[in-house]
């Protein structure tokens, strides 16, 4: 979707649900896996996801065009809770959990069935090898450098793209990439009592 | 490790799919419940698009194909599958074939609706032997619904099923078909066991077929009807059938030997 769609889109959401749907379905997908990376979680990072559509709709009315495109915005908003998420501070979470309460007789699927698709991606995400070694060192560098990594290379943005996200100039985006990778690097290296064993 | 090798590898985990439809409807149904308390600020803004938005929350709805993506499962993480009469005797051809000892061949062809993404698409020809001939294509409504789980979702929360259809039918019939299925497996067939001796409740949608793509709008309570054949103690209150729904399908019959060529796509309950 190129930006005159995406803004016509967010326009209209403010006046109909079904352009709500459609932002809702673009969107949530894209957003989820983000979180979920950023914090190897999937109940997490759903919560984080949901939450950041609530924020994301709830703020929609003090949106403006100015430099960030709405895409963008959400994936500050999501940044912004995984933040909040790694520092302890309990983010509106509330949100999901109180409106799951709610819609308890009424909600047309069963708690066992969302229960279940939770554990099954938890478990396929734990089965990815690749992503267990490499979530084991990025989770240790600063939360700077996480965000870049998994924009650039999982989620497989470019640059200008993540300047547009993060709201930061070319060169420090391009910078944070490579000083990323330059720690992940350090940190991938075997350390000595590896050496040792190996040997 | 080198440099490129983190990169790669960075790289490979971009390609782990989330499959979580049914996660992803309840949230969207929760956003929807809280405008209709009228939660959020821009919704407040008019008392007509609060009026809109509480009747969009009243009616939930849950994508079942989106067409946007190629793989044999659906939006629900349910796959879709083809059959054919083989079993019965038969000799009804159906393609993508139908599995003859558990595989699944089943592609989706392209574009889909509005000349965008991928639909679902059957072709071939139902029989003359048995009377009955008939080939289809079914999907399943979860990564569950299939054998050995055999376990539903509930549909009870919505009114009926909306898709896009078109394709050419020479002769015969195509039906949209709700099974009721029991939570046990047919051993001797290895699916899940029906329980309407195949007397489900179902429509006639062929007057919906050109060449064209059309929207079939169906709604379960008014017009699902089980065939008249079927027997009193098969008869089932549909209210238990959605409770517990594990499939949907499209099939064709009574062919009498002529051609089919049906394309399905954006399938939605509403």
């Amino acid at each position: 979707m190129d930006k005159n769609e995406e803004k016509q889109l967010v326009k209209e959401a403010m006046k109909n649900s079904d352009a709500f749907d459609k932002l809702f379905e673009i969107y949530y997908p894209k957003i989820l896996r983000y979180v979920i990376f950023r914090t190897g979680n999937v109940e997490i990072g759903r919560d984080i996801a949901a939450e950041t559509f609530y924020k994301a709709f709830k703020n929609l009315w003090k949106f403006r065009w100015i430099g960030t495109t709405f895409s963008a915005w959400l994936y500050r908003i999501a940044g912004n809770l995984v933040i909040d998420y790694f520092r302890g501070k309990k983010t509106e979470t509330m949100f999901i959990e109180k409106t799951l309460k709610q819609i308890k007789i009424t909600r047309p699927l069963s708690a066992r069935d969302i229960e279940n698709e939770i554990i099954e991606n938890q478990e396929k995400l734990e089965e990815n090898r690749d992503y267990e070694e490499i979530k084991q060192q990025l989770f240790k560098l600063p939360v700077l450098y996480q965000e870049v990594l998994v924009l650039k290379y999982i989620e497989g943005y470019k640059i200008q793209e993540i300047c547009e996200i993060l709201g930061k100039k070319e060169g420090t985006v391009k910078s944070l990439i490579s000083r990323g990778i330059e720690l992940l690097k350090k940190l991938m290296q075997p350390s000595m009592s590896d050496v040792r064993y190996k040997k | 490790m080198e440099e490129k090798e983190i990169i790669r590898k960075l790289k490979k985990v971009g390609k782990h799919e989330f499959e979580m439809p049914q996660n992803r409807t309840i949230i969207k149904y929760a956003l929807l419940k809280l405008s209709e308390k009228r939660t959020f600020p821009f919704f407040k803004l008019a008392h007509v698009f609060a009026f809109i938005l509480i009747t969009a929350a009243v009616s939930v709805y849950m994508r079942v194909e989106s067409n946007n993506k190629q793989d044999i499962t659906n939006d629900l993480g349910g796959i879709w599958c083809t059959y054919d009469d083989h079993y019965h005797g038969g000799e009804s051809i159906v393609w993508p074939p139908a599995s003859t000892k558990g595989e699944n061949n089943f592609v989706k062809s392209s574009p889909g609706y509005k000349g965008r993404g991928y639909a679902v698409r059957i072709t071939g020809v139902a029989g003359t032997k048995l009377g009955w001939d008939f080939i289809g294509v079914n999907t399943f409504l979860s990564s569950r619904s299939t054998c050995p789980e055999c376990i539903g979702i509930d549909l009870r929360r919505f009114k009926g099923i909306k898709f896009k259809i078109k394709g050419k039918v020479e002769a015969g019939e195509v039906k949209f078909i709700l099974p009721y299925e029991a939570r046990v497996v047919d051993k001797t067939r290895g699916i899940c066991k029906n329980l309407t001796s195949y007397g489900d409740y179902e429509m006639d949608i062929t007057k919906y077929i050109s060449s064209d793509w059309k929207e079939v709008k169906i709604y379960f309570r008014k017009d699902l009807k089980q065939p008249s054949w079927v027997s009193r103690e098969k008869r089932v209150d549909i209210e238990k059938v959605l409770s517990d729904a594990k499939l949907i399908k499209w099939q064709y019959a009574k062919g009498d030997g002529h051609k089919i060529d049906l394309w399905i796509d954006d399938i939605e309950f509403f």
